[in-house]
């Protein structure tokens, strides 16, 4: 083919790659229950400036390019089309900068999240944002993602830490929004745009983040609810007297006893709810937060267990560590939603979650960030089971309904990718779907970048 | 079948198995991390991939270190789909030629023995010396660089040999099996087994039919020369009526444990022999720290320890060579960064994927230097020979010993 031999000249070998097997590997994420799709082929861009080149050869052979970090996003964000080329961007994964006077780190985008953490520690400094891959999630991708974590509540999401960024839009041109000043008011806000644009209209390869002082003092309770209304009272109760923990996360009963039987750490599997708060900050400010959580907690009948000391809060965080990976071993298809809705209705939401299991006669765990809403359904089936899986398909779907309904969102921080546009007017109506596309033409007139996802 | 089915089901590509895989921390490819390996390896069970020699290449890229699998959230048996996975290419394409050969010589003794005698003898028309260090670098190089690895010298007599001269009696009756490595080429690793054992009051048999333990073979899908290894080793150790079969290898002490249970699952007489001969196995770390091993007097240096992947993942041993340790250097034992991490060796690998291996084994010579040791230890032949080679390429002193050597030289 005229335009992979085009491609191959300007990018030199060792940067793009066309065997079906290394197309095969390209062609699925994290997303449960989407077809894989073998691309025309994979580049390894090694400079902004071969993603510029990457660009301008995709226009002007009207081939779509699929941006890709670590695929570890669960709304196919990633998932390319047959006569599409991915952009791994993985090779440009250098830390260029940790400026201590402003506060801030300026990274490449294939820059692993835990590997900026670990550089800038030595500072006493943090980059927040913690989605549950870290480990393994790029700078690139979470910004793309717009990623949130167990963190959220008090300290925010990916895009209270986006400064600036760099990226090559569908055009080909390389621009630079934002920068390193706290305030900029120039233009629109477009390194906000870029946080949450899943791809669809800039190819990101350089990003500037906030950095802020590591807490000096944590302090970690689990508490123990015999009914739902409980948790969720003293999850409102917390807030309503001012005190913002770090994370404020909740497991539900399917959630404990599946992992109760795997990790056998002795979590109570008659227990219809599980709390775990963490308050973080000075010692002096821990400490009294600490007793205002503590007695909330006990007001609402919640039995009470505080960690002592690091090796008991690991312990703690132990079982919440564990509810993904162990709702993941009891079935073959793991479905992880993540439909989000305001503090308050917590407890609504956890309720019509039941519900929903019941009439679709599916086993739903349900854990996730309860402090800001963000709850994590997980639907244990097998999608090879074709009946179970329309059920699952239906379930969804009320459980964005019903999200929906209690003013809440499709996603919170999984994303809309593929696996959630069809989805999208339900929140947006029409003339919000529309103006998104109109925004993404103007990033990207031909069409080029990650088409097929979001709008 | 369905039991591998089951297996690739489970596996939600969550891509966690990124976070610890060394290659994948090399070369970034999806290809090469589990999470690729097992869709390609579905991908190719399912006919939707051809079995190229590409694709066997792939999966051939691979420690099989098992960091992934301790580390995967959804208990996903990797081991089990990258086995079944090379079965099935090797059954599909045959083995590559040069392993073919390699392995009908393994598969006879005898031979195999014979032959590695005579590299004993004629090491110096391939290998040169190296000044200065314990080791030869080969003369002329077959593969990408490796002209330039620091490989260990084969002993001009085997432990077998040396053996002999040195029974004496004891209260428990232990079978030595030293494995291919030991035997033949770190004989003094197999004397300090010997000697360590003898002075906690054991008598140590090596029988004389020595053999590999097949683990390489098996590796690699030629499951033919595996079980016949396999059944060699089996019959001559239980043989003789020992109280337990002592291993100092990683690789033959999981092979002796667990390997051939697996490996003979269909055969029900030698099934019935490798489960007798597994609860007979102890790696010498295990069994010296169960028995009660005598206090050595302490050693005056600084000694880090490294963990052999498959020692530490498989058998669970990390804790007892530390003790051992411990015991012998006191405060002066301190723990690399990452003791867990792959050296790169990972047997053959090192051979068929020596650039790869050589930038592992440097992020491992890096971590034991920068802990200040003087000594590195550790409780198998294939990482030795890899933390020599490693620690050498960055100029280092550190010596590499098996914690059996320093044990002796604790109770000298
Ligand atoms: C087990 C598990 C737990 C998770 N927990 C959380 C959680 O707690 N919170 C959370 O928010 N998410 C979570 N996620 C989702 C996922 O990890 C995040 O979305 C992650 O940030 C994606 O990063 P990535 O590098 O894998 O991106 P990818 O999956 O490779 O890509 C994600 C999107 O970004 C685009 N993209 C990638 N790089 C670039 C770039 N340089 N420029 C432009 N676009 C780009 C892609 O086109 C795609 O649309 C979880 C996922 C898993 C599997
Ligand atoms: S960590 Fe386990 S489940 Fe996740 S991708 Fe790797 S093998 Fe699959
Ligand atoms: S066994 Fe080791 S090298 Fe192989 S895929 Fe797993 S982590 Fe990577």
């Amino acid at each position: 083919m005229e335009a992979l031999a085009k491609l191959q000249k300007i990018l030199g070998s060792g940067k793009i790659k066309t065997q079906p097997e290394e197309l095969f590997v390209y062609g699925y994420d994290a997303t449960a229950g989407l077809k894989n799709q073998m691309p025309l082929a994979v580049v390894f861009p090694e400079s902004a400036g071969e993603v510029v080149e990457i660009v301008k050869w995709a226009n002007e052979y009207k081939i779509p390019l699929y941006p890709r970090g670590s695929g570890t996003n669960l709304s196919g964000g990633t998932i390319p089309a047959a006569n599409g080329v991915v952009v791994e961007l993985n090779r440009l994964n250098k830390i260029l900068e940790i400026d201590l006077d402003n506060l801030t780190a300026t990274v490449e985008p294939g820059v692993i999240i835990n590997d900026l953490n670990e550089a800038v520690k030595p500072y006493g400094l943090i980059y927040p944002p913690d989605p549950g891959t870290v480990a393994t999630a790029t700078m690139g991708g979470s910004v793309a993602e717009c990623s949130g974590g167990l963190r959220g509540l008090k300290y925010g999401v990916t895009k209270h830490y986006i400064m600036g960024v760099e990226a090559v839009i569908g055009t080909g041109e390389l621009l630079k929004f934002g920068g390193k000043t706290v305030k900029n008011v120039t233009g629109y806000d477009l390194p906000a745009l870029m946080v949450g644009s899943e791809g669809t209209l800039g190819i990101i390869t350089k990003i500037i983040v906030k950095l802020i002082p590591a807490p000096k003092a944590k302090k970690s309770f689990l508490a123990v609810f015999n009914s739902i209304d409980d948790a969720g009272n003293a999850i409102a109760e917390i807030i309503k007297n001012r005190v913002i923990p770090a994370t404020l996360e909740i497991m539900d009963q399917t959630t404990i006893r599946t992992v109760e039987k795997f990790k056998k750490i002795g979590l109570p599997v008659n227990a219809q709810a599980i709390l775990l708060v963490e308050t973080d900050g000075y010692p002096e400010q821990v400490e009294m937060e600490a007793k205002i959580i503590r007695q909330v907690l006990e007001k609402n009948r919640g039995e009470v267990s505080e960690a002592q000391n690091e090796e008991e809060r690991e312990k703690l965080w132990e079982a919440r560590r564990a509810a993904l990976p162990a709702l993941a071993q009891v079935s073959p298809t793991t479905v992880l939603e993540d439909a989000t809705v305001p503090r308050s209705q917590v407890p609504a939401m956890l309720k019509k979650l039941k519900e929903i299991g019941e009439k679709y006669n599916l086993t739903i765990g349900t854990f996730g960030h309860a402090g800001d809403g963000n709850l994590h359904p997980t639907i244990l089936t097998d999608e090879t089971n074709r009946e179970e899986w329309q059920r699952v398909e239906k379930a969804v779907e009320e459980i964005f309904k019903a999200a929906l309904e209690l003013g809440g969102t499709l996603s919170g921080e999984h994303g809309i990718g593929m696996a959630k546009n069809r989805f999208l007017p339900w929140e947006m109506g029409e003339a919000g779907v529309n103006l998104l596309k109109r925004l993404k033409l103007a990033f990207d007139p031909n069409n080029i970048l990650n088409p097929g996802k979001m709008a | 079948m369905t039991e591998i089915k089951q297996e690739f089901l489970k596996c939600m590509r969550c891509g966690n198995c990124q976070a610890v895989c060394p290659i994948y921390k090399e070369t970034k490819m999806e290809a090469e991390v589990a999470r690729g390996k097992i869709q390609l390896i579905k991908g190719v069970t399912e006919g939707v991939l051809k079995p190229t020699e590409y694709l066997a290449e792939k999966i051939a890229t691979c420690l099989t270190c098992l960091a992934c699998q301790e580390n995967c959230p959804s208990g996903v048996n990797y081991e089990k789909i990258l086995l079944y996975g090379r079965d099935y290419l090797a059954k599909e394409n045959g083995l590559p030629p040069v392993k073919k050969a390699i392995f009908k010589v393994l598969r006879k003794p005898k031979l195999f023995n014979f032959g590695l005698k005579m590299a004993s003898r004629f090491q110096g028309l391939a290998l040169k010396k190296v000044k200065g260090r314990p080791g030869r670098k080969l003369r002329f190089g077959l593969i990408e660089d490796y002209e330039n690895r620091l490989l260990p010298e084969f002993s001009k007599e085997t432990l077998v040999e040396k053996a002999r001269s040195k029974q004496i009696p004891g209260k428990e009756k232990l079978l030595y099996f030293p494995g291919c490595m030991i035997n033949n080429v770190y004989v003094n690793v197999g004397e300090a087994v010997i000697e360590v054992l003898q002075h906690n009051g054991a008598q140590v048999i090596v029988p004389e039919k020595q053999s590999c333990c097949g683990t390489p073979a098996r590796v690699h899908g030629d499951i033919e020369s595996a079980k016949s290894l396999g059944r060699y080793v089996i019959d001559t150790y239980l043989a003789v009526d020992a109280d337990y079969v002592i291993t100092s290898c990683s690789t033959c002490g999981v092979t002796l444990r667990q390997g051939y249970v697996e490996l003979f699952i269909d055969e029900p007489e030698y099934l019935e022999k490798a489960k007798k001969l597994a609860e007979k196995t102890r790696d010498i770390n295990e069994y010296l720290v169960e028995k009660g091993f005598i206090k050595p007097k302490k050693l005056n240096l600084k000694v880090t320890y490294h963990d052999p992947c498959h020692l530490n993942r498989k058998l669970k041993v990390n804790k007892q060579p530390r003790e051992i340790l411990k015991a012998l250097a006191g405060e002066n034992f301190g723990e690399m960064k990452k003791p867990a991490a792959c050296c790169g060796g990972a047997g053959s690998f090192s051979l068929t994927h020596y650039p790869l291996s050589k930038a592992i084994g440097k992020k491992k010579a890096l971590d034991i230097i920068e802990t200040g040791a003087e000594v590195v230890a550790t409780s198998c032949p294939g990482c030795m020979l890899q933390l020599n080679d490693a620690l050498a390429k960055e100029g280092s002193n550190i010596k590499v010993v098996h914690v059996a050597e320093l044990l002796a030289e604790g109770y000298k």
